[in-house]
């Protein structure tokens, strides 16, 4: 492990600083948290199984508890900075993983001391919560894993290694090569050493096929989730949203088990049809920067709570739906094979836009062409946080494809500050209001 | 059943029965007045008893004999081979042949084994698909140039009669299969001429076994009869389709294709894949997560889809019903 120097970016706090900051933090926390478990606890036929997922869903509740109780006992906690680490390992080392990303609004302007406000927001916020340690998630894990992916992780973890050890990975930008897969399994190999060596215990072979077949439970429950999204309205996103991003922290295979209740109550709303929505309400599908638990829930609350009423079916976040949708495909369950397999589900089938290739991020649009035929999207909102230049560059390229199929999409860029939320309302409602125009029109002719 | 791999082992089972033991009990070659039946899969003619004949084995034996008559006795193996070859394609590699069953059963023991396999490189593939043309080149010139009257080869003919069977593996193979062991792997002395090619059948049986043991499918790369198959997959009823917009390009069927076909992880335009290497095994379609990505088509109907399902009963990974004690606690 490396230790941790002198400090390089990050500015020291006094005691008294970092105690006013952790419990101005938890404050507003939870008052977020309480606020929008309310708004959603509005959403008509609201299934009962949510209510789990609300109680984890408070970053100072049973959760924390229940991984502060094993670090109590030793146990190792290991955050990770991206969807590229391959929780596995860290299962199969028997520590706990957690994803750190930052939804928070209040911390992005302790950061704005470190970096430009250009910096997007929520590398600031990230930052932030590292300067006072007020996340209690953050503040128990035992090394960062920081995947470089987007410019904005790859240096805001940098800035974290002030004071967490970190372990960098290098992604390949073009993944679908020999030399790339080769690369990255070399990556996925020497992580693997570092988990070990970290934790005290073999991640042996047993150990690797236990957890991919947790991990696939995991997959069948989120895929269930989402087919039961194509059909009638019968869940809301912001729930289902929120079940995807509980996956970051939660014990994984409780997490399934919950999710798979979850999922048969929604087969008997779908039958005996008590539906969240009319079933006219406009089918959105978001894609984009990802929208983080508690504070980023500002734009779906304004779609899904708006009037006219518009209803998230489908998203295509590295915080959502595709948090845990690819699958570990093992053909053979030698080592070797084990480790590919592995080491190809983080990478190969990602969407990120952090990838390119000969033909660009092809396989993300034809992803969302999917999305929108499997789902009856009706209308696209295209989220974008300012300084997210990734998925900000490849707007124009999924409108052009989405002329080609006329489904209307709009372009919301917005900050982590609750301050234009009147101006998203307006102008979300006059885009809603035109999907409700359309389909009435299509109807007709 | 979801598991297309168990579908395939009934079938290669079945077929295996039938090509090497029906004819011990009695069924001897399938006929309809001279005409023999013909598979476009090794039915060996090394089995004393066999109901069919295997295509490569009429076609060099015809070719040796058939200066006279003007080589037209080839022609209804060869609509033989094109008819059975049309509807199901190289799948009568993958679901039939019982060579091929035999190098799957040496997966299996490997796979039971936890011994990891040898991927073959792009140089090496090409190499095998060259290697293909080459057997199937000199299986016709040395069985032209034998019945051809007064030319210089006519005087090695004993020698050099059917001589891609000379060195096919399956000879040994079914030699054993037959019971005669003592004819297992003898070379004769006789000429210089017959120990060259006593050596070579030792040499290809011995290639045949280790290859098999560490590379999938191995045989299947170089076999002749799969230059043939090959071409009629193209328009084989049975298909293999892919619809490009669902896949997302995981690799998983790249990783898990016994013969290593790229088109089948690469293609995203074409609705058919349909590479001459590809034996139509439908592993592939049985591993892929996506679903309705990729497909068993019979003419135009998809006889099998993929789904997230099938995926789960046939990763290797076993998916244990209930909640898995987190490794955690074994520790």
């Amino acid at each position: 492990m490396n230790k941790i120097k002198d400090a390089k970016y990050l500015p020291s706090l006094s005691a008294e600083e970092k105690d006013e900051q952790q419990k101005a933090f938890k404050v507003s926390v939870q008052n977020s948290v309480a606020e929008n478990i309310e708004k959603m606890k509005k959403v008509p036929n609201r299934p009962k199984a949510m209510e789990y997922f609300d109680q984890i869903a408070d970053f100072f509740g049973q959760r924390e508890k229940e991984i502060r109780d094993v670090k109590a006992q030793g146990g190792k906690v290991i955050g990770y900075g991206c969807m590229f680490v391959p929780i596995e390992f860290i299962i199969a080392a028997g520590a706990i993983p957690i994803r750190i990303d930052s939804g928070f609004y209040s911390p992005a302007k302790l950061g704005d001391q470190v970096v430009p406000v250009e910096v997007c927001p929520v590398v600031r916020s990230m930052i932030g919560l590292g300067m006072a340690n007020q996340y209690p998630y953050l503040e128990m894990c035992d090394v960062l894993i920081s995947p470089n992916t987007c410019d904005g992780k790859t240096k805001g973890f940098e800035v974290l290694n002030d004071s967490f050890p970190i372990w960098e990975m290098n992604v390949p930008r073009i993944k679908d090569s020999d030399h790339a897969k080769k690369f990255w399994l070399d990556q996925i190999k020497e992580l693997k050493e570092k988990i070990e060596k970290l934790t005290g215990k073999k991640i042996t072979g047993k150990g690797m096929r236990d957890a991919i077949e947790i991990t696939l439970k995991a997959t069948g429950a989120s895929r269930r989730l989402q087919d039961l999204r194509k059909g009638p309205p019968v869940i809301s996103g912001r729930d289902a949203m929120l079940v995807d991003q509980m996956s970051f922290f939660d014990d994984i295979q409780r997490w399934t088990e919950k999710t798979n209740l979850l999922c048969d109550e929604l087969e008997k709303k779908a039958k005996e049809k008590l539906y969240v929505a009319a079933e006219t309400t406009p089918r959105i599908l978001m894609t984009g920067s990802p929208i983080i638990w508690p504070d980023c829930w500002k734009v779906p609350n304004l779609i899904e709570d708006g009037k006219p009423q518009g209803l998230i079916v489908a998203d295509e976040f590295c915080s959502g739906m595709r948090v845990i949708y690819d699958a570990v495909g093992v053909d053979e369950t030698t080592n070797n094979d084990m480790l590919s397999a592995i080491a190809e589900r983080y990478v190969m089938p990602c969407t990120c836009p952090c990838f390119t290739s000969e033909e660009g991020n092809k396989d993300r649009m034809d992803k969302l062409e999917t999305l929108i035929k499997d789902y009856k999207i009706n209308g696209v909102v295209y989220h974008v946080i300012r300084g997210c230049h990734l998925y900000a560059m490849e707007y124009m390229r999924l409108k052009r494809v989405l002329e080609k199929t006329n489904i209307p999409m709009y372009y919301l860029d917005t900050e982590y500050s609750r301050e234009d939320s009147g101006q998203i309302k307006t102008r979300m409602e006059a885009f809603l209001e035109m999907l409700i125009t359309k389909t009435e029109n299509d109807d007709l002719y | 059943m979801l598991k297309i791999t168990r579908w395939k082992l009934v079938s290669q089972i079945l077929s295996f029965l039938i090509i090497v033991y029906l004819g011990y009990l009695g069924i001897r070659m399938v006929q309809w007045h001279n005409f023999i039946l013909v598979l476009p899969t090794l039915s060996c003619h090394f089995l004393d008893q066999r109901i069919a004949n295997c295509f490569i084995y009429v076609v060099q034996d015809l070719l040796g004999s058939g200066w006279k008559d003007k080589y037209t006795t080839l022609i209804f193996p060869i609509i033989c081979f094109v008819i059975l070859g049309v509807i199901f394609g190289r799948a009568w590699c993958s679901w039939v042949c019982p060579i091929g069953f035999i190098q799957d059963l040496s997966t299996r023991l490997r796979k039971y084994l936890k011994i990891s396999h040898y991927s073959l490189s792009e140089d090496l593939k090409k190499a095998s698909v060259y290697s293909k043309w080459f057997f199937v080149i000199y299986l016709i010139i040395i069985s032209v140039g034998i019945g051809i009257p007064h030319f210089f080869l006519k005087a090695y003919q004993y020698d050099l009669i059917l001589p891609f069977c000379q060195i096919c593996p399956g000879k040994q193979i079914y030699t054993m299969l037959g019971g005669r062991f003592s004819q297992v792997l003898r070379v004769d002395t006789i000429t210089t001429l017959t120990a060259v090619m006593g050596y070579l059948a030792v040499a290809s049986f011995i290639f045949y076994v280790v290859t098999t043991a560490f590379i999938r499918r191995m045989w299947c790369r170089l076999c002749p009869m799969a230059i043939f198959l090959g071409y009629l997959n193209k328009i084989s009823f049975l298909s293999l389709r892919k619809e490009g917009k669902r896949c997302t390009k995981c690799g998983i069927c790249l990783r898990s294709c016994p013969v290593q076909v790229k088109e089948v992880y690469e293609e995203k335009e074409k609705e058919r894949i349909d590479p001459s290497t590809c034996i139509l095994c439908y592993r592939c379609v049985e591993m892929c997560p996506e679903k309705d990505a990729l497909k068993i088509g019979f003419l135009k109907s998809t006889i099998a889809p993929s789904t997230y399902t099938r995926f789960l009963k046939s990763t290797a990974v076993k998916i244990t019903k209930g909640k898995r004690r987190m490794p955690v606690e074994q520790n």
